[in-house]
């Protein structure tokens, strides 16, 4: 009797659609970091929570580029900079304009990238006819939510190279003729954010076509660094030294994703930072870190390994998937 | 040349989805509604939500009063005078058995649940679809987060509950005709909670020319509701109808107040309007464009109620239940903002009928109402805070959404003739009815 409910139960939450399985997981981060924390506060009061660390002025990293990019453009003098130089060409057409007016263009930039990132593409790419339940759901909560509101608030243009590189994958394998034209815009991705240079994995046809493959790696990657040095070496030693430091202060942020801030920042929680072995792992952090990174290598190379061995055509979401995890951890993310 | 390209753009937009207008007319009120109220604020500071004066303390206030005066009730035998039919006592009986810190968070995820099940769940079984659409979770997910839901759970309010009960009603009076006796106890539950859902009765006709069996329905579903308002005897009854019309007389000209009545003292009182004699003479009457909206309201009801009647409808009717839930709305007194918790489940389970495109019809017509009724609709989904002035108010959208909803009506049936089946072009979940 018991064997036949738990066998019923079993079967029909066996061919229950992965959508509810999908839902529920968003239904539970929904209650625990939207519903508990807004209206479940011990203050019996509704709470609308500072959830950024926003900065005033408003739009601070694209006003900053911008001012960069006019001090270039107006006294040919190369500010320091902590972007790769071709962001100073790619912000000067917003040096003519006022500085709300530039602000309020880029966020519809973003805004109209984010549209197409997230919904036209992959649609074109993936080859299907109609948007998706599950595509509508990555998109809306996509649009409201903390990543995209951080972004605007700091006037950030990650959308907008994610948005070049993921124009350079769709027309790299949907139009074989128009290659040139992914190159270019991957080079662009990659001089605006540097870790789009990952990407270049995803620009693979044929994984068994080895030589085409490490020729076009190869070509793009000296393309890509000798447009490093577009302003002279001065600069990017510059630029090295100003990440660095940025990076000896982002370790610990809460809102930094790269793995030397986790590992710094879980070790340093408060009951977990008493025990001997978190103590001795705090004098050694560079183990954790290592195995973390190590973590992601291994996942990394399975893939990769099975789109090899599976001689793998034309575009490979997995490989994908993977890549956009690789660059959320870099140093300084 | 230039008619070439022009005949060209014509066509690829005409051939576009109707989701395209659909999701265009979101973007759009994102865009000024909450995209220039938090990132473009004059202060060049990002703009936290600043509907605080709306909050009360203790949070759940309107929860935390209801059971209150249910626990006076069954402590003490005397009914307290409340806004709510005298039912809602009895209904919130077993949360006088909990702490308040409890009560509310079981409630909370009473709401949340009946959300998931009104929104997703019964438009799907009721329009008879296999998965979940786009459009289904885009009005799932973007109510999910609105502030209609927000100020439900921030109030401690049970419309989305009411609401539930009210649709369980509509899908099994339709697809369970065997069990209709529980239809009827779903929807008495429903009105007991709310009253408003009593509009939702022609919503539980199955076949609209048999107009001798409706009435009887109308009349014996009328009779037994009236009766359980009495359920404590008249005493209770007329101490909440007083609290009603005192709450209704302080609450009118808010801009969170949903009805009529609310929404032309509102407008006559408004700074921008010129000091015109015939201003001036409204503000004195402000019964007559209270009346010409009731009117208003009345022919689109009745014009959409004529067209189920002609055409002899069977089954469920989006058109008359969209009607519906507008009345549902605006034609009371005290209508506040947390209502809009319900629009999402009652857009999900009509709009995907309504909107489609059909081989005969006038595409530019369907695709113009189809992007006005999502501007329309996702308007409602933010604070009133975050919009100018002369758009504060939710009323006009929801008069628009009728007025598609009537034209489209209209247009369908005189297209019925020669109606052919739907194209891939529509919003892809409707059922033909």
């Amino acid at each position: 009797m018991i064997d036949n409910i738990y066998q019923r139960i079993k079967d029909y939450l066996l061919k229950l659609p992965l959508m509810t399985w999908v839902l529920l997981g968003f239904f539970i981060t929904f209650l625990a970091f939207f519903i508990v924390p807004i209206f479940f506060d011990s203050s019996l009061r509704m709470q609308f929570n500072h959830y950024l660390p926003a900065t005033l002025p408003i739009g601070n990293d694209f006003r900053v580029s911008v001012a960069f990019s006019s001090t270039w453009f107006h006294s040919a003098v190369v500010p320091e900079i902590v972007y790769p130089a071709f962001t100073l060409i790619f912000f000067s057409p917003f040096t003519l304009l006022d500085g709300e007016v530039g602000y309020k263009i880029f966020i519809l930039i973003i805004l109209l990238c984010y549209v197409l990132m997230t919904l036209t593409l992959p649609q074109r790419i993936n080859k299907q006819k109609n948007i998706s339940a599950l595509s509508m759901l990555i998109f809306i909560t996509g649009l409201v939510s903390y990543g995209m509101q951080f972004e605007i608030e700091r006037g950030q243009f990650n959308v907008i190279a994610f948005t070049f590189c993921l124009v350079a994958v769709y027309i790299f394998h949907n139009h074989p003729k128009r290659r040139w034209l992914a190159y270019l815009f991957f080079t662009i991705s990659v001089q605006l954010k540097l870790y789009p240079a990952i990407f270049v994995f995803a620009l693979i046809e044929d994984w068994s076509d080895w030589k085409g493959n490490i020729k076009r790696i190869v070509g793009l990657g000296i393309l890509n660094f000798a447009a490093l040095f577009i302003f002279g070496v001065d600069l990017i030693q510059t630029a090295i030294r100003t990440i660095d430091k940025i990076q000896a202060n982002l370790p610990g942020r809460v809102y930094s994703l790269s793995i030397l801030s986790f590992s710094m920042r879980i070790l340093s929680i408060g009951f977990l930072s008493r025990m001997p072995v978190f103590m001795w792992l705090q004098a050694n952090s560079w183990l954790l870190q290592s195995f973390l990174f190590a973590f992601i290598v291994v996942c990394f190379l399975i893939i990769l390994w099975q789109a090899y061995k599976k001689n793998s055509k034309s575009f490979n979401p997995s490989v994908f998937f993977c890549l956009y995890y690789w660059s959320l951890y870099y140093p300084w993310s | 040349m230039i008619d070439n390209i022009y005949q060209r753009i014509k066509e690829y937009l005409l051939k576009l989805p109707l989701m395209t207008w659909v999701l265009l007319g979101f973007f759009i009120t994102f865009f000024y509604f909450f995209i220039v109220t938090l990132f473009l604020d004059p202060s060049q500071y990002m703009k936290y939500f600043p509907y605080n004066i709306l909050v009360n303390s203790p949070i759940g206030s309107d929860f935390r009063s209801i059971v209150f005066s249910s626990s006076t009730w069954i402590h003490s035998g005397a009914v307290p005078p409340t806004l709510y039919p005298p039912i809602t006592l009895m209904f919130f009986v077993p949360f006088t058995f909990l702490n308040d810190g409890t009560g509310y968070t079981v409630l909370t995820l009473i709401i949340l649940i009946c959300y998931v099940w009104s929104t997703l769940i019964l438009p799907r079984w009721i329009n008879k679809q296999k998965g979940i659409s786009a459009f289904a979770m885009l009005i799932f997910i973007t109510g999910l987060v609105s502030y209609g839901l927000q100020l439900e759970l921030e109030r401690g309010q049970w419309n989305v509950v009411a609401f539930t009960f009210c649709l369980t009603a509509i899908y099994i009076f339709h697809d369970h005709p065997h069990r209709r006796w529980l239809a009827y106890l779903l929807f008495s539950i429903s009105v007991q909670l709310k009253l408003y859902p009593a509009i939702f009765v022609f919503a539980l006709i199955e076949n609209w020319s048999d107009w001798k069996n409706n009435i009887r329905r109308f009349v014996g579903l009328g009779i037994v509701n009236v009766l359980a308002l009495f359920i404590f005897g008249s005493g209770p009854l007329v101490r909440t109808v007083g609290s009603v019309v005192e709450t209704a007389a302080t609450h009118v000209g808010l801009p969170f107040n949903l009805s009529v009545s609310s929404f032309v003292m509102y407008i006559l009182s408004m700074g921008f309007l010129p000091h015109a004699p015939i201003i001036v003479w409204l503000q004195v009457n402000g019964w007559l464009p209270q009346l010409f909206l009731f009117a208003f309201f009345a022919v689109c009801f009745l014009m959409i109620l004529g067209q189920a009647y002609k055409n002899g409808s069977k089954g469920f009717n989006p058109w008359v239940f969209m009607a519906c839930s507008i009345g549902a709305f605006i034609i009371p007194a005290i209508s506040f903002d947390y209502k809009l918790a319900t629009f999402p489940s009652s857009i999900a389970l009509s709009i995907p009928a309504i909107l489609t495109f059909k081989e005969s019809g006038n595409k530019f017509l369907m695709i113009l109402l189809t992007f006005l009724f999502s501007v329309a609709y996702s308007s409602t989904l933010y604070p009133y805070m975050y919009k100018p002035e002369w758009l504060q108010y939710n009323l006009p959208a929801l008069l628009l959404i009728l007025t598609i909803c009537t034209i489209l009506c209209c247009v369908r049936s005189e297209k019925s003739a020669d109606a052919s089946p739907i194209s891939k072009s529509n919003l892809g979940m409707g059922r033909e009815t």
